[in-house]
């Protein structure tokens, strides 16, 4: 341990520095807004402004409530799903791992709206159960965005409980029972202890999703608010803004986060297990019976939430007469988008898989400064980069024009600004989920390494590194999935011929043109499958984590 | 991991291949060769009258598409060094109440221009583009032609209870220009907030004002507050929408375009304003996408109630812009008590 101190003394002052220039500047600087008054004294008045009026701050409890339910319900769904994608031996496994992560595709703006479709008022499913004289409570309100944003986030805890339970060593369970422990013993005394990082990690994530999402509460909402919802209304108001009041706001969003990560960091600070992975454990493959209603399981979960999905491709061959569809098959959609999409898929493309690749190699390597060296600078690193994970991205856009539309730095105008802005934004899952995984990885091998003369870097790229692997990929998918869907700062920041699909989508929606929207979300949608699903055949049992 | 390093550099070295500029600005002493649009105008037009705008004046246009409040957005923060050009397209009224990003400038055709609506514009900041009225929608398979509410004030009756949908007057410009009509047709006064706060207290609140017409459309609300055009757009595509013109008067406020303070490619952005209020681009607006010119001289959309047969109210922009904050705040405090 006490001879690394110089190359990672290095590595945490670059990716510091890093930090400090595309993170810390940019976004503190309007987070420092909250507590200025017009005449630039310091002030507490915006936020006694802000908790002092209803309107507002009654929209904190409802996050909380919100956040809470779906991470509870994506607990109940994902974790035995997990242990079944894992440890049983059930038909078609890479296609539903790959199937498991579509939902977090879920294309902007029209995902929920497929819950509508099929669960509002004049819904598909409601009146069809109407006429069969059962009367359902509608989507609309609070209820149906805990189901929306549990079905479309349960991923998170899915891949990270998998991955973990992949990484576990056959020894460990066989020493345990060859001490003569039942397999339910060995279960809740070391499988559960084991993998419990990773289900905090994965509950965490989702929690934090739900926490900065706006919209899902947007779309089914119908007047229920949460706290991005109105930090986005205060921030983009067509009418003048009030700068002061959304920038409190924003800063009570990161606050929060920093409250419940602090949790996090200190709860799962105490239990930490470390093994060295040698021997996977193969899967089990049950009797008849049981696989029969295990596979259905996995599958219905599986297929639930790929209801919006399901809806968005089948809306897209509809008519379209205008806004109004009929369902009568048609291509008119597609021929419609055809025109930008191609160029715009290419653009999503280059610049998802530009900013996923710097966020896996800076994720991994502070994810390694906070698990391995850890000291107040790496956990103040730990929590600075979940910050833009707690700040809506429209957040984030502003914020980087202010901060590089003037020398010295222009970035504004260049694609650029679109990879480091999709860069900080999404550095959050290749930290989170590297610094899971390294909390199950032995740090004796690594140092045996170091003992044999090799460099530490070395021995961090060659031991450490090869074993995250897993965790790694699997944070790699995320982010590219999770960043190729952006839009909230890509509308902000995109300039001339850089145009990404998402924007085809937003603004197809925003003129009431569903058809089309339909038709470019499918795109989208196949597009990321089948990267997806190739790096899962290639992968095979050893991607679980990969999913 | 010497491969990683190469597999990244290659991937990174598609990006710059990829974001290098095609083809060469032809620029001549007229103009810059190039224009930067913002608009928050529809796709299916942008994609219509870019090309068409290329053809006539080899001048290479940019659009930047997004919605009204994000656009503006967008250029306050770029506000030193302009990335954009022209505003086209968007609602006049926010656009007039950031007059500090507008340079004035007067359109080639200004005379053809209805002087109506040339009031309130930031003092020729803001050039009208087209109109569109206030409106009710309702949908006609969930109530009758006779029962559809026919004013404003008809919708302030209990028996809407739930049934209605606005848009968020604190996110949508539209529907704050509705907030300000019904305080202009009943008074910025207590009876006036009265009817105001019976309204909301049976309406559904939408984040959006496309979400109004569509809603309605697809029979999850029986009437909405919206405008004319969107309405429109509903009954031109099939759907059993009903649009009520409200019989105790409506506003018609005009969209607007802007030149962009510090613009980079002035003499180009000019010629786009320009060309954008042309009869030429205003008849195909009114033909293919029903959209009211502001011009004297084209006619309105097929099937559009002719202006003058409309109650229009003397709707004050001025008036509805300096009163936001204090009238976005009264609102709220509505919905935080009836909701």
């Amino acid at each position: 341990m006490r001879n690394r101190g110089d190359v990672w003394t290095g590595v945490s002052g670059v990716a510091f520095a890093l930090l400090l220039f595309l993170l810390i500047i940019p976004l503190g600087r309007l987070l420092w807004a909250s507590v200025l008054d017009d005449a630039g004294a310091f002030t507490l008045k915006h936020y006694r402004d802000f908790l002092a009026y209803p309107y507002y701050s009654r929209t904190i409890g409802h996050s909380f409530l919100v956040s809470g339910l779906v991470t509870l319900c994506a607990l109940v769904v994902a974790v035995p799903l997990a242990f079944l994608i894992a440890r049983m031996d059930i038909p078609g496994k890479p296609i539903l791992k790959s199937l498991a992560i579509l939902p977090l595709v879920s294309p902007p703006f029209i995902g929920a709206y497929s819950w509508i479709l099929l669960f509002g008022r004049a819904g598909y499913v409601t009146t069809l159960l109407q006429k069969g004289g059962i009367i359902i409570p509608t989507v609309y309100g609070m209820h149906g965005i805990v189901l929306a944003l549990t079905l479309n986030l349960y991923p998170f805890v899915l891949l990270m409980v998998a991955g973990a339970l992949q990484a576990l060593d056959q020894s460990l369970e066989e020493a345990a029972q060859g001490l003569g422990s039942s397999p339910w013993r060995v279960f809740w005394t070391l499988t559960v202890p084991v993998t419990m990082p990773s289900i905090l990690g994965g509950a965490m994530l989702v929690f934090l999703t739900a926490f900065a999402e706006f919209g899902a509460p947007m779309i089914i909402g119908e007047g229920y608010q949460v706290l991005p919802t109105i930090v986005y209304s205060l921030f983009v108001n067509e009418m003048g803004s009030n700068p002061a009041l959304a920038s409190t706001g924003a800063a009570l969003l990161v606050l929060c986060t920093t409250a419940i990560l602090l949790v996090q960091y200190w709860a799962v600070g105490r239990k930490r297990y470390a093994m060295t992975q040698l021997r996977p454990i193969p899967p089990v493959r049950p009797r008849p019976l049981l696989r029969g209603l295990l596979t259905g399981y996995a599958y219905l979960v599986v297929g639930l939430a790929l209801v919006p999905a399901l809806v968005v491709a089948v809306t897209s061959f509809f008519e379209s007469r205008g806004p109004v569809l009929y369902p009568n098959f048609s291509l008119g959609n597609y021929q419609e988008v055809l025109f930008n999409v191609p160029r715009a898929i290419a653009n999503s493309f280059a610049l998802s898989t530009a900013s996923t690749l710097l966020d896996v190699i800076l994720g991994t390597l502070v994810a390694y400064l906070v698990v391995r060296r850890r000291s107040a600078m790496t956990a103040a690193m730990d929590s600075c980069v979940m910050i833009p994970y707690a700040i809506p991205g429209t957040v984030i856009g502003v914020a980087y024009i202010v901060a590089f539309n003037k020398p010295p730095v222009v970035l504004t105008g260049t694609f650029l600004i679109l990879i480091l802005a999709y860069f900080v934004r999404r550095l959050p899952y290749s930290v989170r989920s590297g610094s899971a995984m390294l909390h199950q990885i032995d740090p004796s091998v690594e140092e045996a390494s170091i003992s044999l003369g090799v460099s530490p870097l070395k021995s961090f790229a060659k031991v450490t590194a090869r074993l995250m692997l897993p965790g790694i990929v699997s944070g790699g998918i995320l982010t590219w999935v999770q960043t190729i869907t952006e839009i909230s700062a890509t509308v902000f920041l995109y300039f001339g011929a850089w145009s990404t699909i998402t924007v085809v989508i937003y603004r197809q929606v925003s003129s009431s043109n569903f058809g089309s929207a339909a038709a470019a979300s499918t795109i989208l949608l196949v597009a990321v499958f089948i990267p997806v699903l190739c790096v899962n055949w290639m992968l095979g049992e050893r991607a679980v984590t990969a999913v | 991991m010497r491969r990683w390093w190469w597999c990244g550099a290659g991937m990174l070295g598609c990006v710059v291949l990829a974001a290098t500029p095609t083809g060469s600005l032809a620029a001549s002493s007229d103009h810059e060769g190039q224009v930067i649009v913002y608009t928050a105008a529809q796709s299916t037009i942008v994609q219509a009258i870019g090309p068409m705008f290329e053809k006539k004046t080899g001048i290479k246009v940019q659009f930047i598409e997004a919605g009204t409040g994000e656009v503006i957005k967008r250029a306050q923060a770029e506000k030193g060094n302009p990335l954009g050009d022209v505003f086209w397209a968007l609602a006049a009224e926010p656009l007039a109440a950031n007059a500090d990003l507008l340079e004035p400038y007067t359109v080639a055709d200004d005379a053809k221009i209805n002087p109506i609506y040339k009031k309130g514009m930031a003092g020729g900041r803001v050039q009208p583009n087209n109109v569109t009225p206030m409106v009710i929608v309702y949908n006609k398979k969930l109530v009758s032609d006779a029962e559809a509410p026919k004013t404003w004030k008809a919708l302030a009756d209990p028996r809407w209870k739930e049934k209605i949908a606005y848009a968020a007057a604190d996110k949508s410009g539209s529907s704050y220009t509705i907030l300000a009509t019904l305080l202009t047709v009943f008074g910025d006064n207590d009876a006036g907030w009265k009817v105001v706060e019976d309204i909301m207290k049976n309406a559904k609140i939408l984040p959006s004002s496309s979400r109004v017409p569509k809603g309605v459309a697809d029979g999850e609300y029986h009437a909405g507050l919206t405008y004319e055009d969107a309405a429109m757009r509903q009954v031109a595509g099939g759907a059993p929408v009903g649009v009520v013109y409200p019989q105790d008067g409506t506003s018609v406020p005009p969209d607007g375009n802007a030149l962009i303070q510090g613009a980079k490619h002035p003499k180009a952005a000019k010629l786009f304003l320009d060309y954008a209020v042309s009869k030429e681009v205003m008849d195909l607006l009114a033909e293919k996408f029903s959209l009211r010119s502001a011009r004297t001289d084209v006619n309105p959309p097929q099937g559009f109630v002719p202006l003058r047969e409309i109650k229009a109210v003397a709707y004050d922009m001025e008036w509805a812009g300096k009163n936001y904050a204090a009238f976005v705040k009264k609102w709220q405090d509505i919905i935080v008590r009836v909701k």
